[in-house]
């Protein structure tokens, strides 16, 4: 899951004043704009229909549904998969987010195009990660039903074309901005990292890439080695 | 006449719904029994009023058996006020909307004719038929609607002999002639056809109208019909469908789906110009109305149900059209706003015709359980073998991913919708 920084919370910048997000929709571009065009949780690269996830949801806490602290960049498939799932208090602390952590470290994606925890993670850990995966049900696989949730298709897609470019890249005959490029299409910035994350120029390149909004995450170090935030 | 909007109360098996028809065409889906046919009866109905002022035309009315009945478990209690009520415009009406009602109060009474329920459209179908009484010599310029339902009997009895039914130009008495329940053994083309030279020699037919009626079928059917003409007091057709060559054939020996398709064709057309020929070449791509088709992919292989809409919309383009269908295939050549959907528990995030069609029949059209095919039994191998490679070694080899994406293309190809995604895959093969 790749972690995002939402910033401050957003001001007029005529007044200095703090915007209102009574219709949170407003929001929404401010996000893209600030941390991409990808769903926060699943990764796909949303363009429209895309929602508001509001962390806790707005019908129990709706003081909280114009509060820029409490929002999410989300597909419709996470957005709804989530509903009304009853939220562990404090949230923070029960569960890893993409915007509190560096989820790079915390969740990791199978051969099988699927999220899972780290197995770096102690078991503490990883049940905390698993905690939400099993809210936004992110481990939802294909299966016979005919089930519409599209996400684990898409970042299969997302992985066949990483693990293509990478045979390409160790054969010499693709360049890296040409992988680059091809991520910043696809969405699913973690399979990309994890496809190439021992091959260090393409790593570093996807980092540096303005289209993922890494920078100012605080999540890498100097030598773009992922770090804990 | 165009119809926007019908409203139902206690109207056979629906309590009380609305029903709105954005597009031009429309196609209603729904399990059975969800009321795909009601929908049709209702239209009929509703389209049946601009008859109540026209001697020469049957209206249809809401029937005994049209009323909503609640099954209390001992009896049967039937419910009403029955309301079918419509909007729509006219073209005497211009961009204003009407709204007209037919409604029946109570099992024993009949139904309701007020002025107010349906006195405008009553009066501008009068005012047509007066007009053509009126003895002018552009009385005949009419701009009729055509109104015409077809049933799923519409082809019983299908190219056959229908000697009986003699046409002789009355434009009300024939332009509607059984348009409550059209059915093949009473379709008038065919004595239309055989008449229309001599009266065309008279001056009582728009000697254009009959190249027009050719065009119509060809543009109805531009893939497939190769030739057509008539000899001998019957369409004769060639058509060409899947290699498939089947020479210059008189139309009864043709296929069912090609008699269904194109005697409805046929039919339209030659209504179309016998309440509106004054349009001559005009005739039928300006005439407009309401046809309503129970079942329209009746007969068709499933090639020809992927452009049928659009082949009618070609042929027909100021008619309004609202059809039922079982055919994920006829769903999927539809824009979203084309589309009723009965079931409508699923809110569509795209429009049916940029889905692949396993996606119309389960996003769709609610069908659980799709992938019978042994899609299970090879996710779960080519996950199996994925799960090997990964637990053999962290670090894996180009020969490794290799296999990897290999067994990914596996999986995609099963699942995949994106065309994109499809020729990525079909072009990486080849490469490999």
């Amino acid at each position: 899951m790749r972690p995002i920084t939402k910033g401050d919370w957003p001001t007029d910048p005529h007044t200095g004043a703090s915007l209102n997000f009574k219709n949170w929709k407003k929001a929404i571009q401010i996000l893209k704009i600030r941390t991409g065009e990808y769903c926060h949780l699943c990764e796909m690269k949303v363009t429209n229909p895309i929602a508001i996830e509001h962390i806790k949801h707005k019908e129990a806490y709706p003081r909280l549904q114009g509060s820029w602290i409490n929002f999410l960049l989300s597909c419709n498939y996470c957005n709804s998969r989530k509903g009304q799932n009853l939220l562990l208090n404090p949230y923070r602390r029960h569960y890893f987010w993409p915007h509190l952590h560096n989820t790079l470290l915390k969740f990791e994606y199978g051969l099988d195009g699927l999220t899972h925890p780290h197995r770096a993670l102690n078991p503490q850990d990883q049940a905390r990660a698993q905690r939400t995966i099993d809210l936004y049900k992110l481990d939802a696989a294909n299966t016979s039903t005919g089930d519409v949730d599209q996400r684990h298709r898409l970042r299969l897609a997302a992985l066949r074309i990483a693990i293509d470019r990478k045979i390409e890249f160790e054969k010499g005959i693709c360049t890296v901005s040409a992988i680059v490029d091809s991520a910043v299409l696809s969405g699913f910035f973690a399979v990309w990292y994890t496809v190439f994350q021992h091959t260090i120029a393409v790593r570093d390149a996807l980092i540096d890439s303005p289209a993922f909004c890494l920078a100012g995450t605080g999540c890498f170090n100097a030598l773009h080695e992922p770090m804990d935030r | 006449m165009r119809i926007s909007e019908l409203y139902l109360k206690n109207f056979r098996n629906v309590a009380e719904n609305k029903f709105r028809f954005p597009a031009d065409f429309t196609v209603v889906i729904g399990i059975n029994g969800r009321g795909k046919s009601t929908l049709l009866h209702a239209l009929r109905i509703a389209c049946g009023t601009y008859f109540l002022g026209i001697p020469d035309v049957r209206s249809r009315h809401i029937v005994e058996d049209e009323i909503r009945v609640v099954d209390n478990q001992r009896f049967l209690t039937p419910q009403t006020p029955v309301i079918v009520e419509a909007r729509g415009t006219f073209d005497e009406s211009g961009d204003a909307e009407v709204v007209w009602r037919r409604r029946r109060e109570s099992v024993s009474g009949g139904n309701s004719s007020t002025q107010a329920d349906v006195g405008l459209v009553r009066s501008l179908g009068k005012q047509k038929y007066e007009r053509m009484n009126s003895g002018a010599a552009d009385a005949d310029h009419l701009n009729l609607p055509v109104i015409a339902f077809f049933g799923t009997k519409r082809m019983h009895g299908a190219a056959r002999n229908r000697g009986e039914r003699r046409y002789a130009r009355r434009i009300f008495v024939e332009g509607y002639r059984d348009w409550f329940e059209m059915r093949s053994t009473t379709f008038l083309y065919e004595s239309w056809l055989a008449t229309f030279d001599i009266y065309a020699r008279q001056g009582r037919e728009y000697p254009e109208t009959k190249e027009v009626f050719f065009q119509t079928l060809r543009n109805a059917n531009p893939r497939y019909l190769k030739e057509v003409d008539f000899i001998d007091g019957e369409l004769w057709l060639r058509v060409e469908l899947e290699g498939y060559d089947s020479q210059l054939l008189p139309i009864s020996l043709h296929s069912d789906g090609v008699v269904t398709y194109m005697e409805m064709v046929a039919e339209i057309a030659c209504r179309c110009i016998i309440l509106n020929g004054y349009k001559r070449v005009q005739a039928v791509t300006h005439t407009y109305g309401v046809v309503m088709i129970d079942e329209i992919d009746l007969h068709l292989h499933p090639t020809w149900q992927k452009h049928v809409v659009a082949d009618l919309k070609n042929a027909f383009p100021s008619m309004q059209f609202v059809a039922t269908t079982h055919s994920p295939l006829i769903v999927q050549s539809l824009d979203r706003s084309e589309l009723l959907n009965l079931d409508a528990a699923v809110v569509m995030m795209d429009s049916p015709d940029e889905m692949p069609l396993n996606q119309v029949v389960t996003e769709v059209m609610g069908v659980q359980d799709i992938r019978s095919d042994n899609f299970e039994q090879r996710y779960l191998e080519s996950k199996a073998r994925l799960a090997e490679i990964s637990l053999e070694n962290g670090n894996l080899t180009i020969s490794d991913y290799e296999e990897v994406s290999r067994l990914l293309g596996e999986m995609l190809r099963a699942e995949t919708n994106d065309p994109t995604m499809r020729a990525y895959l079909d072009e990486s093969e080849n490469r490999a």
